[in-house]
């Protein structure tokens, strides 16, 4: 958002400020569901960045809160399932942003003292990959992950989505026994039996110095965690990447999937809404240029759909050694979507 | 994928029990059959 405010004050409205804010998906949720019930709007944000898994429930909960955007920005620029998940009551209520395609990430040096090669790591399924999560553990010592698998409910997603199914059948109502939530909790106990998870909040900061520390051998997320691993410059060379593993009793399950992902809302009652559409419109909505950058430097893959051919899709990374890691991303969601 | 209205607190069903099947205090029969029970009461309090 910061380089975007740059773009849009330096190419658009020279007049305006942009500030950026930045805190948690949950402080995001409290601030907001405190102004919309107390009916104070002061302090609440212009724009907002919030995950996908949480828009259904505000747009329903908060009806009318958030400005409904399809009348000023063409939303048929954006992938069609970013659209539908910040759609409601026939309006869409947001401008889709980031894709949350899913990967292995693996540490080269660790898998190889434990025997494997990169060529090992390809199309592997969940139960293989936590026989090398343990043959790892045995040859290096270090842990193989690091989560709570008490708290593993992403890795319980990875495996729902990778089989389209979700917590909740066609008519909202739970659908928790599935075929999915069953393999991956035995793949988690099995995770926990053999202590290959360092016990540590996925989400937490401590989680992200342990990755960037050295300290684990592989982790399962989005193209945005990219970005984190990327950090860490002294181990340019030691990562690698494949596709998920994969379900073995789930029946359509692949090795795509899905984690996270968020798009950008503007509050209807914020007092400078005709300037933040306009700066999501121009920028996040038009600027080709900028979702390149974003791209490069914060591992941003966007869902604007003119920008996933430009130049950057095909960069080729020398710290997941020279692999075209958003290009192969953004393929899976493809072949995902599909 | 629509994620639906209630997937934070879907979320928080699973976090609240999977430890007691983790530990063996529970099968994973019973595992799903607890969080859904948590779901409900969570959704019927909002």
């Amino acid at each position: 958002m910061e380089r975007a405010g740059d773009y849009y004050t330096s190419d658009v409205n020279e007049s305006a400020t942009v500030e950026v804010t930045e805190m948690s998906n949950d402080d995001v949720m409290q601030r907001l569901i405190s102004g919309f019930t107390s009916g104070v709007s002061e302090g609440l944000p212009d724009i907002v960045l919030m995950d996908d898994y949480d828009a259904q429930n505000m747009l329903m909960s908060y009806d009318g809160m958030f400005a409904e955007l399809s009348g000023d920005i063409d939303m048929s620029q954006f992938a069609d399932y970013k659209v539908d998940i910040v759609s409601y009551n026939d309006g869409v209520c947001a401008v889709p942003f980031d894709s949350g395609s899913a990967g292995l990430y693996y540490r080269i040096d660790y898998l190889e003292e434990a025997g494997y090669s990169e060529e090992d790591m390809q199309d592997i399924t969940w139960s293989e990959f936590v026989e090398i999560g343990k043959d790892v553990k045995e040859a290096t010592g270090q842990w193989f992950l690091v989560f709570i698998p008490g708290l593993g409910t992403h890795y319980m997603q990875l495996a729902m989505q990778s089989a389209g199914l979700w917590y909740f059948d066609e008519n909202g109502d739970p659908n928790f026994d599935n075929p999915a939530i069953r393999e991956m909790a035995e793949i988690l106990k099995e995770i926990e039996e053999h202590d290959l998870a360092m016990p540590v909040d996925y989400f937490s900061a401590e989680a992200v110095g342990v990755v960037t520390g050295g300290e684990v051998a592989a982790v399962n997320s989005a193209i945005w965690y990219s970005a984190t691993i990327r950090s860490a410059e002294d181990q340019e060379g030691l990562w690698a990447y494949a596709n998920l593993p994969q379900l073995e009793t789930v029946e359509n399950a692949t090795p795509y999937s899905n984690l996270g992902g968020a798009s950008w809302y503007v509050l209807e009652d914020s007092p400078n809404k005709e300037a933040a559409i306009e700066l999501l419109n121009t920028q996040f909505a038009g600027n080709e240029e900028f979702y390149q950058e974003i791209l490069v430097e914060n591992g941003a893959v966007g869902t604007y759909i003119p920008a996933q051919e430009g130049d950057a899709y095909e960069y080729e990374d020398p710290f997941f050694n020279n692999e075209p890691i958003y290009s192969d991303f953004a393929e899976w969601e493809i072949i995902f979507r599909v | 994928m629509n994620y639906g209205v209630h997937t934070t607190t879907a979320v928080e069903a699973f976090r609240a029990v999977m430890q007691g099947y983790l530990d063996g205090n529970m099968t994973l029969d019973e595992m799903i059959a607890e969080a859904e029970d948590y779901y409900l009461r969570q959704v019927g309090e909002q």
